[in-house]
């Protein structure tokens, strides 16, 4: 009943679809795949450089297209489930019980989808969306400059119009997976003489493949990672890839920002969840404790405080959920959990890093498990939490200035 | 698990925030004070505003419709509890809900409908006696004991820190009839009379202004006692040796109020400190233009909307039936009052700092809420104690 041949408007109750839902996912996910939710692997981010996906990961990716499921509340126009949010929830909540993962992870879906449905022409639904559900194309985010980090207004790469194109000169920083990436949404710079920075701004999808567009991956002090400088030089974008207007792309590029808030708010509540054992366990393998109440009262107390602030977390996801399917979209609630969830994240490594002890100082070689070396990067890593994505003294601006009327 | 409010909370929260703002609001708190300590009045019980609560029929809030109580839940419970919290308005609603659970969890049929309607229409007051002095939060320690007397019962021993117990016409005393000090079972609850000889209670001067009392008791009680008039009921609270189970529930729901009242407080805390900010200017500015206050502030706006999220989930799941992914109801209720606690006294601590020079007078209002913590984190288990109380039911 779920067939695309067979889509009709869903009437059924939530229950009812739910119970539909779970019988279809037992019928169509492939058993490799359950469990692998939490792990390493998060999803298949698809695009034209992507190496062949696992056998199975293409059947699961193909299974839900059939019946709209990599973007179940998107139009069916565009290939989408046509579904409300409610019932999108519902088909994640379950794909989460099951510990299955997305048919498709990605920008795409995250990040530019719901802002071109929102923003775009028809012309560039028609051109972006269906490719983005399918997983055939793959976006990054042109934003961050080296001048223009929290100042993200303050950015500089220049677009000057040159009939029906724009010439585009200049460099983004902190482009996640650009060199995987065949196209990028970047804010450019259209009028550099206007009375406010913001109003110079024009919000841009650009080619990767298009000629002068080149990328250079950034290391971090975890080591690789997926981050890269692109860098444009006299590249050529036709007008129609403006989306708003042009010098208006600040207004847009702003609310995407609100998506990608949303985005690692969700994308942290799993990893934060699966903490809430592995910290226990760390603290038993450190206090030789298999079973029963841990012998160190003040250890107990540190980790009743990170779990209690966990649920915290995310029970307050689930309001700020609940609240945006009643009024739309993500509203300055969404600075709370970026500022909280990045602290959970902190905590929760430096807890893992002292339950470690001597163990937690490695980098490479066999003096040091893979686990051990992972989780030292891992906690290296959770540094950047309260930077990226808004660091967390912007969150505060934001909700002191938006929520509690202090300016 | 539904995290937003449904019409009829919303609505219950307005009516009860109107009423203590306009009842219960600070002017009123004052006046109460002076009068105190001035030796006018020795009233523990805010009369008039107990009065308006009565007309709402809240002393019979979480009690059984069949009781003769409004039949409502959790949910509404931490709603009453938090809008009144706001203004730290000082009512024996809690502790007068929390004997009213006991005795619907512990009782016979007979003690239920001799006690729980007069306790609804707010004409019989009641509080649980909690606390012995050396045993901390721990209230199942007992040294108070009850020994079989004739027909009746002889109890002895000291309670301290008897919530609202000045103005109570019964206490509900545990007190240990088996068993070694430690241990849950042995344990049996006794309806005591106040107004018999052998029952003083002695006042406390809080600093929180709240009603409490030190209740040294020596009384031999008859096998059975008319309460406010109703028919003579036996004095043992449900069966002898068997009064810890039936406590949990009240302990749980006494718990998810002092987490609701401390969120109340804590966010009119930020309230009154935000007002001042925006009103105070220094160096040609407001405070609120100034960066670091900023972030102090939204510091403890994020520290309590995380505890708000904490006592609604607790509240929610309070009565529902145990879920996989859910802790228990005692490990959702200490996660709230440790957060919603520890919320409080930074709202309270950062609101002084944000008051500047007057934030440490008597004149304003925001040390009440200092004083108010004090109070609320050492009542029923401090965050601490709750936490190792998680820590416990989640097996580490």
């Amino acid at each position: 009943m779920l067939s695309r041949a067979h889509r009709r408007p869903v009437t059924d109750s939530l229950d009812d679809f739910r119970e539909d839902a779970r019988r279809w996912i037992r019928d169509h996910a492939p058993a490799s795949l359950y469990g692998t939710r939490s792990g390493r692997f998060d999803g298949y981010w698809g695009g034209k450089k992507a190496a062949e996906p696992a056998p199975d990961v293409r059947a699961w990716l193909h299974a839900c297209l059939d019946v709209g499921w990599t973007a179940p509340d998107w139009p069916t126009a565009y290939g989408g489930g046509g579904l409300s949010r409610q019932h999108a929830e519902v088909i994640n909540a379950l794909l989460v019980e099951a510990q299955l993962p997305p048919p498709v992870v990605g920008f795409g879906l995250a990040m530019i989808g719901p802002t071109l449905l929102d923003y775009g022409t028809e012309a560039q639904r028609e051109a972006h969306i269906p490719p983005i559900v399918r997983g055939e194309i793959r976006w990054c985010q042109g934003y961050s400059e080296p001048s223009a980090g929290s100042d993200l207004a303050a950015l500089s790469t220049r677009a000057e119009r040159d009939g029906d194109t724009f010439v585009v000169n200049g460099q983004k920083v902190w482009t996640s997976h650009a060199d995987r990436s065949d196209w990028i949404f970047a804010l450019v710079r259209t009028n550099p003489n206007a009375p406010k920075k913001q109003a110079g701004i024009t919000f841009l999808l650009i080619d990767m493949e298009s000629e002068g567009v080149s990328t250079r991956p950034i290391a971090l002090i975890s080591g690789a990672s997926p981050f890269c400088e692109t860098f444009f030089e006299d590249v050529r974008v036709p007008v129609g890839n403006v989306v708003g207007t042009i010098d208006d792309g600040w207004r847009v590029g702003k609310a995407l920002l609100g998506y990608e808030r949303s985005m690692i708010g969700s994308a942290i509540s799993g990893q934060l969840r699966a903490a809430r054992e592995e910290l226990v366990g760390l603290a038993r393998d450190a206090t030789e404790t298999p079973e029963g109440p841990l012998p160190d009262a003040g250890l107990r107390d540190r980790l009743a405080r990170w779990q209690i602030d966990e649920r915290c977390f995310a029970a307050t996801l689930d309001r700020v959920v609940q609240a945006m399917k009643a009024g739309g979209a993500p509203g300055p609630e969404s600075s709370i959990l970026k500022v909280a969830g990045s602290d959970l994240k902190q905590t929760r490594w430096s807890l893992a890093m002292e339950l470690l002890g001597p163990q937690s100082a490695g980098w490479d070689g066999d003096a040091w498990t893979d686990e051990e070396r992972q989780m030292t990067r891992d906690w290296l890593r959770s540094r950047a939490n309260s930077i990226e994505g808004g660091t967390s003294e912007i969150q505060l601006n934001i909700m002191a200035k938006h929520v509690l009327g202090l300016r | 698990m539904n995290m937003l409010p449904n019409d009829e909370e919303q609505l219950l929260e307005k009516t009860i925030q109107r009423l203590a703002e306009t009842h219960a609001g600070f002017e009123h708190f004052r006046a109460r004070r002076r009068s105190l300590a001035a030796g006018e009045s020795t009233a523990a019980l805010d009369r008039a505003l107990w009065n308006r609560l009565v007309e709402l029929g809240l002393p019979g809030l979480a009690i059984a419709e069949a009781d003769g109580g409004l039949g409502l839940g959790a949910s509404e419970w931490a709603v009453a509890h938090e809008a009144l919290g706001r203004t730290l308005a000082p009512t024996p609603l809690l502790s007068s809900g929390t004997a009213a659970r006991a005795i619907a969890d512990a009782g016979t049929a007979e003690q239920r409908a001799a006690l729980l309607p007069a306790i609804a229409e707010g004409c019989l007051r009641a509080t649980i006696a909690w606390g012995e002095r050396h045993h901390r939060y721990d209230w199942w320690r007992c040294r108070t004991t009850a020994k079989s007397a004739g027909d009746g019962w002889r109890v002895t021993g000291e309670k301290v820190h008897v919530a609202d117990a000045n103005d109570a016409d019964v206490l509900i005393v545990p007190a240990r009839t088996n068993g070694p000090e430690s241990s849950r079972d042995g344990l049996s609850l006794f309806l005591v009379p106040t107004n018999v000889p052998g029952v003083t209670c002695t006042a406390q001067r809080r600093v929180d202004d709240r009603d409490a009392a030190t209740v040294s008791i020596d009384v031999t009680l008859p096998a059975t006692h008319a309460f406010a008039g109703s028919v003579p009921i036996p004095v043992v609270l449900g069966t002898i040796d068997a009064g810890a189970a039936p406590l949990e529930g009240a302990f749980d729901l006494a718990v998810l109020g002092l987490a609701a009242e401390a969120l109340g407080a804590a966010t009119h805390a930020l309230d009154i400190s935000l007002e001042y900010l925006r009103g105070r200017h220094q160096f040609g500015a407001p405070l609120s233009s100034f960066q670091a206050l900023q972030h102090r502030a939204a510091k403890v706006f994020v520290a309590i909307e995380l505890a708000r999220s904490m006592v609604r989930a607790a509240a929610v799941s309070f009565d529902a039936a145990p879920a996989d992914e859910t802790p228990s109801r005692a490990a959702m209720v200490s996660a709230a009052k440790a957060k919603a606690s520890d919320a409080l006294d930074l709202a309270a601590r950062e609101g002084i700092q944000f008051h500047g020079g007057v934030g440490v007078t008597d004149e304003y209002d925001i040390g009440f809420y200092l004083k108010r913590h004090r109070g609320l984190d050492t009542t029923l288990g401090d965050a601490k104690w709750h936490r190792r109380r998680w820590a416990d039911a989640q097996g580490f």
